[in-house]
């Protein structure tokens, strides 16, 4: 019986090997409400039912968050967004707080992120991350100032944002959805936002206790002192560890790798 | 897109080194990826990019790719014309969205239309562990 298992599984490694036997499946594309704009972000509650997006209208200079059962294709709601620092053009970057409660949302360039709470769903609160800096800053396309990225932990109510300044380089602000603040912030050095080769990014562990990121050199190679990816301590801000992967990296994501 | 061909990797903390990587047979795999919150799949984009003479890009085409842990393609898309810049996965990995699009992962199996093998003469993914 054994011998006869073995022999199957023997057969089917060499076909999968041999390609005789590869196959995939095909992704289906399912229909969404018809609606006018280009959607510019899009996240997925935890519970896997409802997928929000923000859709920007150039028609009417107005972006509405809208969020979706995925298994109707049917709208639950939708809002207009009302925040004066959010660009309607740039990218914006939202994530389900792991209760499914909040929604965090915000946009490249802007130095604020919003709460929404997705019970009532309005704002429970506006986060400014740089309050005493002066708004002028941001205004001159040199001297960009803002958001790169976003992430929230999958299991802890901690979220994370990096945001980058030509003059001050980059910072990583910590906070929580039980207190709907941020409780730390640190800076982490110099480094491009993005590129046409890369991307700076932020992301969490599942338990939001570390926070990982990576990072753009200023040229087009990873200087031999450069660390362009780095692991913090999410409540001290100190660094963990670091590694230079010695070629720019695109977006980037940290996760704990189980046994397969 | 830069004369080597670009995969997704997995860089690990603990060791300082890359541990494993996602590619395709053909295409740069980059730009942008997602995970599942199981873990259990990373999606990218597979790109093929045409340049004029002067090495300026002038289009980016491909296709979404879905790995399974191991490192095997188990779901792809149909070629999207674009390059698609972001892609969400849901947590139970069972939907993609990407490309102004929703994806359902349909468990309908059909064999793969194009061959595998090693990168010279053609594995359809790359394992190192």
């Amino acid at each position: 019986m054994r011998t006869a298992r073995v022999a199957i599984e023997a057969t089917l490694w060499l076909l999968f090997t041999s390609g005789l036997a590869f196959a995939t499946d095909m992704l289906k594309a399912v229909g969404l409400p018809p609606a006018e704009g280009t959607i510019v972000s899009a996240a997925f509650s935890p519970d896997n039912i409802h997928l929000a997006i923000i859709r920007s209208n150039a028609s009417d200079r107005q972006n509405e968050l809208h969020v979706l059962d995925v298994r109707t294709g049917k709208e639950v709601s939708h809002v207009s967004v009302q925040e004066e620092s959010f660009r309607q053009d740039s990218q914006h970057a939202m994530s389900y707080s792991s209760d499914g409660r909040y929604l965090l949302l915000t946009a490249t360039g802007a130095d604020a992120v919003l709460v929404f709470d997705t019970t009532e769903f309005q704002v429970a609160k506006r986060i400014v991350l740089h309050p005493l800096a002066r708004p002028l800053l941001s205004q001159r396309p040199n001297n960009f100032r803002g958001v790169i990225s976003l992430a929230t932990a999958s299991k802890a109510d901690i979220f994370g944002v990096l945001t980058h300044d030509e003059l001050r380089g980059n910072e990583i602000f910590i906070g929580s959805f039980s207190s709907l603040a941020i409780s730390k912030s640190w800076s982490i050095g110099q480094g491009r936002t993005f590129s046409q080769i890369g991307h700076s990014a932020l992301s969490l562990a599942d338990d939001g206790l570390q926070v990982a990121v990576s990072i753009l050199p200023e040229g087009n190679k990873v200087p031999k002192n450069f660390d362009n990816l780095r692991l913090y301590d999410s409540k001290t801000g100190s660094p963990l560890n670091m590694i230079r992967t010695g070629a720019l990296i695109g977006r980037s994501k940290y996760y704990q790798i189980r046994p397969y | 897109m830069f004369g080597k061909k670009a995969c997704l990797e997995i860089w690990s903390f603990a060791t300082g080194k890359l541990t494993q990587t996602y590619c395709d047979a053909n295409l740069n795999v980059e730009v942008t990826f997602a995970t599942a919150k199981t873990n259990s799949i990373v999606v990218g984009f597979a790109a093929q990019v045409h340049k004029d003479f002067e090495g300026h890009i002038e289009k980016v085409n491909g296709r979404i790719i879905v790995w399974n842990a191991p490192g095997n393609i188990v779901s792809e898309s149909q070629e999207f014309p674009n390059l698609v810049r972001d892609i969400v996965v849901s947590p139970d990995s069972n939907w993609i969205f990407a490309a102004q699009t929703l994806f359902s992962r349909d468990s309908h199996m059909r064999h793969a239309s194009r061959p595998a093998g090693n990168e010279a003469g053609g594995a359809a993914f790359r394992v190192r562990p």
